[in-house]
């Protein structure tokens, strides 16, 4: 055994001396040697040796126990008693102190070293013991599980500090009260312990119970019971430890909630793994997805065992309705999807539906619930289920809305046909009622006086009236069809305002109107329908035509950086404030005053309008009473990048 | 100098009757056919100097006429104008590539036709 430092309190210095050369012979080292109490206590904290030997009654009336126990109790440091009192006051007074031996004069140096060995093995013991009670301790009472102990009545004895934290008590205010006074199932759980303590059968399976915190708010844990025995045996109490499972609790609600909700879908959906085996499946996916057809009996159709819910997972059941099996249901299920997997794996390689698994949706013959086939939608989107990647089936019965949309497409052409059936049908009685008059007024069957030219003139123009309408009504219709194709192209806006120009020069000559061009550039690029532009200023100059007696009409063509800017402007009478709002609708004509030219239709500015906007451009009019009228619009440049495909 | 002889196929009687008094008038010859069969047989036999071809009607349809005078040896060079009721994009199309070498739409202006009619015969001649 290696020396120790030793510190020595003696007041009788030839005891102290000879106690230090008999240590110093032991290997020891003394490190103090001192003959009063408090200058011991004075010395150790610089000192801390490993062991303290000290006298009982020492100088200055210093109580060697006392001291003992402070320095023990203050520096951990262990005390052995040098004493020549062996009375048994004195004797019982050493035992109860915290001193790890004591030796009575007159010794010898092998029972000296014996009592320190003695003394310092059983410091040891004890400095050991106490760290496990620590780690115990805050075992107890960190754990992040509650724990408490009860007695033969029932009554708390222990309760660790989680536990105290999970209810909102002070430890004073549980120990000593009964446990079922912590539980919302008061009358049960007092039933229920009672009888655990009375015949000691104490099952190890947890079980769940609503704790009640301070606050009245309820907690629900999950309880499991261990028996307290005696040595002996016998039952002396109950430990348990309760855990708190409200978090999981309420996560189970919301999952019941959602299945609930899924379950109860008028959409179909499906889960499926990455093999297309299915996972989940709701009763609206069995009906249309036809897997329910041969059950009638729907009240055996739900697997409460299993959580999977493969609803219609049925044995032969009594009434002998169902007839399939479970897993027969199952393959039928992974037959299906995997099928519309397929299909949708098809659409995509064949980019008939676009290229991602999510974009747009495939369609499938379904079986309508109480009514036969019909056409289900199904979209595919990736999902996690029970932490893996999956699939999201999800089926929609379009059955009402593909008739719907069919009806409205054979409508539509219906109404098409029609139209251009009519148009045909009108133009050509006109035609001949045209030429008929225009024979007669040309003088072919013979000569007329001035009246009947002038009652033949005006019906033929009236004729001529009748075919624009019925051309502008064609127009509208095939525009509000979405039936006008653009052919766009780039081309130079400047020669179709000089051709269209052209058209009008002897018109204007003959109303003794002027009519200008101003253009920014000889070459205007946009990209257009040729047809359509000539179209758009054919009407605008017709109407300034019409409604301007002197003065000029201007067209004025602005290069803009994406396209160009087109003005129409006279100096005629200007359309009132109020009325300009009214000016692109249909058949709206205001405050005409008749005259020579074209009697109007109604139409024109409304198409203009509609041709404007089909090429992404923008139209407005600016007017005022007696100042003439502009009508501005713009033409872009390129619009391929704003969806070409939609007007075909 | 000798009159020229247009032919017109078309079915509807009052329709041929102005075409005649207005072509007569400007000193044509005019033959008349009032359904596409007619028409072809009249194109063989009368060999007319051009023909104004109607679309809808009964038998065989003014396209269809138009595409067996094309394939005619008797009238393959004989210049045709269609005359049609039906307007839109597709007509204009349809005309042309069944051989016509123009076409109006009714109702059309009377010096139209005439003018149509002059600048073709003048261009063969």
């Amino acid at each position: 055994m290696s020396g120790k430092r030793i510190f020595i309190v003696e007041d009788e210095r030839i005891v102290a001396l000879d106690l230090q050369n008999r240590l110093a012979r032991l290997g020891h080292e003394i490190v103090g040697n001192v003959a009063s109490g408090n200058e011991a206590a004075r010395q150790i904290e610089g000192i801390k040796p490993d062991l303290v030997l000290t006298d009982i009654r020492l100088e200055d009336n210093t109580d060697g126990i006392e001291f003992a126990d402070t320095v023990h109790k203050r520096y951990g440091i262990p005390v052995i008693f040098v004493t020549s009192y062996s009375d048994a006051k004195t004797l019982t007074r050493v035992k109860a102190s915290n001193a790890c031996g004591f030796i009575l004069k007159p010794f010898t140096d092998e029972e000296l070293q014996t009592t320190i060995d003695i003394g310092l093995h059983e410091h040891d013991l004890e400095v050991k013991l106490k760290q496990n009670e620590e780690q115990y301790r805050s075992l107890f009472d960190d754990a992040p599980i509650g724990y408490h102990e009860i007695d033969l009545k029932g009554n708390v004895v222990r309760v660790n500090r989680t536990e105290l934290e999970m209810l909102g008590y002070e430890e004073a205010e549980m120990i000593g009260r009964p446990v079922w006074d912590f539980s919302e199932e008061h009358d049960a759980s007092h039933e229920a312990v009672m009888e655990k303590l009375g015949t000691g059968k104490i099952n190890p399976q947890p079980f769940e119970r609503n704790y009640l915190r301070r606050k009245g708010r309820l907690i629900p844990v999950l309880i499991k019971d261990f028996p307290i025995r005696a040595d002996n045996g016998t039952l002396i109490g109950i430990r348990s430890t309760i855990m708190d499972i409200s978090v999981l609790k309420a996560e189970q609600t919301r999952v019941a909630s959602f299945f609930a909700i899924a379950e109860k879908s008028t959409s179909g959906i499906i889960i499926a793994n990455q093999k297309g085996i299915v996972q989940y499946l709701n009763p609206t996916a069995e009906e249309l997805l036809g897997m329910r057809s041969a059950v009638q009996d729907k009240s055996v159709l739900k697997d409460a065992e299993t959580k999977e819910t493969l609803s219609a997972i049925v044995e032969e059941s009594a009434g002998g309705n169902a007839v399939i099996s479970k897993e027969e249901f199952r393959r039928n299920a992974n037959t299906v999807v995997k099928r519309i997997l397929k299909r949708r794996e098809e659409d995509i390689l064949g980019n008939k539906t676009g290229g991602a698994l999510e974009q747009n949706a495939s369609e499938i013959d379904i079986v309508r619930p109480g009514s036969g086939p019909g056409t289900g939608e199904v979209r595919i989107t990736h999902t996690t289920w029970e932490g893996e990647l999956a699939y999201l089936i999800s089926v929609y019965d379009v059955t009402e809305r593909k008739k719907v949309e069919e009806e409205l497409k054979r409508i539509d052409q219906m109404k098409t046909n029609f139209i251009s059936t009519v148009s045909h049908e009108l133009r050509t009685p006109l035609a001949i009622t045209k030429e008929g008059l225009s024979l007669v007024l040309d003088r072919i069957p013979g000569q007329i006086n001035e009246k009947q030219e002038i009652i033949l003139a005006a019906a033929k123009n009236n004729i001529d009236r009748l075919a624009r309408i019925i051309n502008a009504v064609l127009d509208i219709s095939k525009i509000e069809a979405g039936k006008v194709e653009l052919k766009m192209e780039s081309m130079n806006i400047v020669d179709k305002v000089n051709d269209v120009v052209a058209s009008f020069a002897a018109q204007a000559k003959n109303k003794g109107l002027e009519l200008k061009t101003s253009c920014s550039s000889p070459v205007i690029n946009v990209y257009a329908d040729a047809d359509k532009i000539i179209q758009i200023f054919t009407n605008l100059l017709n109407n300034a035509l019409k409604f301007t007696e002197k003065g000029y009409i201007k067209i004025q063509v602005k290069e803009l950086k994406n396209g160009a800017q087109c003005v129409v402007a006279d100096t005629g009478i200007g359309i009132p404030a109020n009325d300009l709002p009214k000016v692109f609708s249909k058949f709206q004509q205001f405050d005409r005053i008749d005259g020579p030219g074209e009697k109007g239709t109604g139409l024109g500015l409304s198409i203009v309008k509609d041709l404007v906007e089909m090429h992404k451009g923008k139209i407005r009019v600016e007017s005022k009473r007696g100042s003439g009228t502009r009508f501005i619009f713009t033409l872009p440049r390129d619009i391929t990048e704003h969806n070409p495909g939609k007007n075909k | 100098m000798n009159k020229k002889k247009i032919l017109l196929i078309e079915d509807e009687p009052s329709q041929v009757m102005m075409v005649r008094f207005r072509l007569e008038a400007n000193n044509f010859d005019f033959v008349a056919a009032y359904d596409g069969e007619e028409g072809l047989k009249k194109a063989q036999e009368e060999k007319p100097n051009l023909i104004l071809l109607d679309l809808v009607m009964p038998k065989v349809d003014g396209y269809e006429v138009c595409r067996r005078l094309r394939r005619s040896p008797a009238n393959k060079n004989t210049p045709v104008i269609i005359l049609t009721a039906s307007i839109g994009n597709e007509v204009r199309e349809k005309c042309l590539s069944c051989g016509a070498n123009d076409y109006l739409i009714k109702p059309f202006e009377s010096a139209d036709l005439v003018a149509k009619i002059k600048a073709l015969l003048e261009k063969k001649g």
